[in-house]
């Protein structure tokens, strides 16, 4: 499409060598058999769901960000 | 069938608490995350002032919760480690240059062939997912 770029051979080729190093290295999953459920307890799903909705995880991750511009999303 | 989630995305998971697509496309596709978002969320739970932290609300509870930790993740989050992936970042071709967070992301994207699914918009990775043809969704956390 135009408004793309071409993969050029040098990163086709790296995404080749990552792909075979991932799976000979057993980091590609296959796909689940099962529904993705969490390893977490009840009670600590809740204090996570607890910090997320209070706005703590937010404030913290801003904190995180400011000091690294690197982990900005933008 | 495979996506890549950011740092809100992988919360709402390991809470059990995503919304109707992520938790309809988790049934039948792989999960990946980032180094860098993965480091964003272990890294907010071990800040925050006052009782913020999330350590600390978690070293309230009885020592076998504190052991149940974000540092400790499910093998069903998928991750390529860095020797087999900074190649690949070193080497996109996107219009603009992605900072690593960014480039991480896009390079896990093309080797596990995923979509990247992601909480919050933002221009690098939305335009560097065009350039590289990699499908790119946005879901509010």
């Amino acid at each position: 499409m135009a408004n793309r770029l071409r993969m050029s051979p040098e990163l086709s080729e790296a995404v080749e060598r990552a792909r075979k190093g991932a799976r000979e290295a057993g980091e590609l999953l296959d796909p689940p058999t099962e529904p993705f459920r969490s390893h977490l307890s009840p009670e600590v799903q809740a204090v996570l769901r607890e910090w997320r909705d209070s706005g703590d995880f937010d404030r913290a991750l801003a904190e995180v960000i400011a000091d690294d511009p690197d982990l900005a999303t933008e | 069938m495979a996506i890549v989630v950011d740092d809100h995305l992988l919360l709402d998971l390991l809470t059990d608490d995503p919304d109707e697509w992520l938790r309809a496309e988790t049934d039948h596709s792989a999960v990946y995350t980032t180094a860098a978002w993965y480091y964003r969320l272990a890294n907010a739970s071990h800040r925050g002032s006052g009782g913020g932290a999330l350590s600390r609300k978690l070293a309230l509870r009885p020592e076998g919760f504190q052991r149940e930790r974000i540092d400790n993740l499910s093998n069903r989050i998928g991750f390529v480690g860095p020797r087999l992936l900074v190649p690949v970042m070193a080497s996109l071709p996107t219009r603009r240059r992605p900072n690593v967070l960014a480039a991480e992301a896009l390079a896990v994207a093309l080797v596990t062939g995923s979509s990247l699914v992601v909480s919050t918009d933002g221009a690098l990775l939305r335009e560097g997912a065009r350039d590289l043809d990699i499908d790119y969704r946005v879901l509010a956390s």
